[in-house]
């Protein structure tokens, strides 16, 4: 173990054992979504944080990953269309990426939605927390 | 300077800490460019608006995507709707994830998260605290 990998794993080991979070998981908590979400929220600018980027660079980042994560969905979601709902999208006067979206979350079902996005932020996240070396 | 690692280019700098700041813009350029040029192939319409903005944080297709989803929208404090949505998606779908993505999530969160994130087999392997 290098001095970088000794450095990570004694931060991560005091921020468990202090964390709110270690002492609900002591007292047998289950997370909730929101919590789930506060986690990745704040390992993002934690992660930000150390790369050094300054607000604009975050804003910029956090941009590029929405409209990634976005395109990735909408990808994903019409794939999985209807031979007739993908020729409706492509008869409909679509001018936005919005208007797209909001076409393509009222022609499917919510549990296909889900998986849908889950593997979109698989992947679009997985990548670039690899590309981006954190 | 320009090394190339699996497509990827990045710009070579001469301190660490201008590297790290470089290799994090650079991902995201790069993976938002290549979610593009995917798009723009598979069909007439996103070819044509795949290049318009996506207006706002929170935009019509958004708050219609978040409540589809039968998402909490973003609370305070977690700054945009990517963020927040992907933390729910990783709640509901990360039994879907393949494992070599949630791999990298849980110790990108374990890590920068400060958080412990334990597999539950009971759920596919879902996340739990």
């Amino acid at each position: 173990m290098n001095a970088k990998e000794r450095e990570r794993d004694e931060k991560a080991e005091h921020s468990r054992s202090s964390s709110p979070q270690a002492k609900s998981e002591a007292n047998g908590a289950k997370s909730s979504g929101s919590d789930f979400a506060a986690q990745f929220d704040k390992a993002l600018k934690d992660a930000f944080a150390k790369a050094g980027l300054s607000d604009a660079d975050k804003e910029l980042a956090l941009r590029n990953l929405e409209r990634a994560l976005i395109l990735n969905f909408c990808g994903r979601a019409y794939d999985l269309l209807s031979p007739d709902a993908q020729r409706q999208l492509e008869e409909k006067d679509i001018k936005t990426l919005d208007e797209a979206i909001k076409f393509l979350a009222s022609a499917l079902p919510q549990n296909k939605l889900r998986e849908v996005f889950a593997a979109a932020v698989g992947e679009v996240m997985g990548d670039f927390i690899e590309k981006a070396g954190m | 300077m320009m090394s190339a690692m699996n497509g990827f280019e990045r710009p070579a700098s001469e301190t660490p800490e201008a590297a790290g700041r470089e290799k994090v813009l650079a991902a995201a350029e790069f993976i938002v460019k290549q979610e593009e040029e995917r798009l723009e192939s598979r069909s007439k319409t996103f070819s044509r608006i795949s290049a318009g903005a996506f207006a706002a944080t929170l935009g019509i297709g958004g708050v219609a995507l978040a409540k589809a989803l039968g998402a909490e929208l973003p609370m305070q404090g977690q700054e945009t709707f990517a963020v927040a949505m992907a933390g729910q998606a990783l709640m509901w779908g990360s039994k879907l994830l393949s494992d070599q993505s949630r791999s990298k999530l849980e110790a990108f969160v374990g890590t920068y998260g400060g958080h412990r994130i334990l597999r539950d087999p009971a759920r596919g392997g879902g996340f739990r605290e």
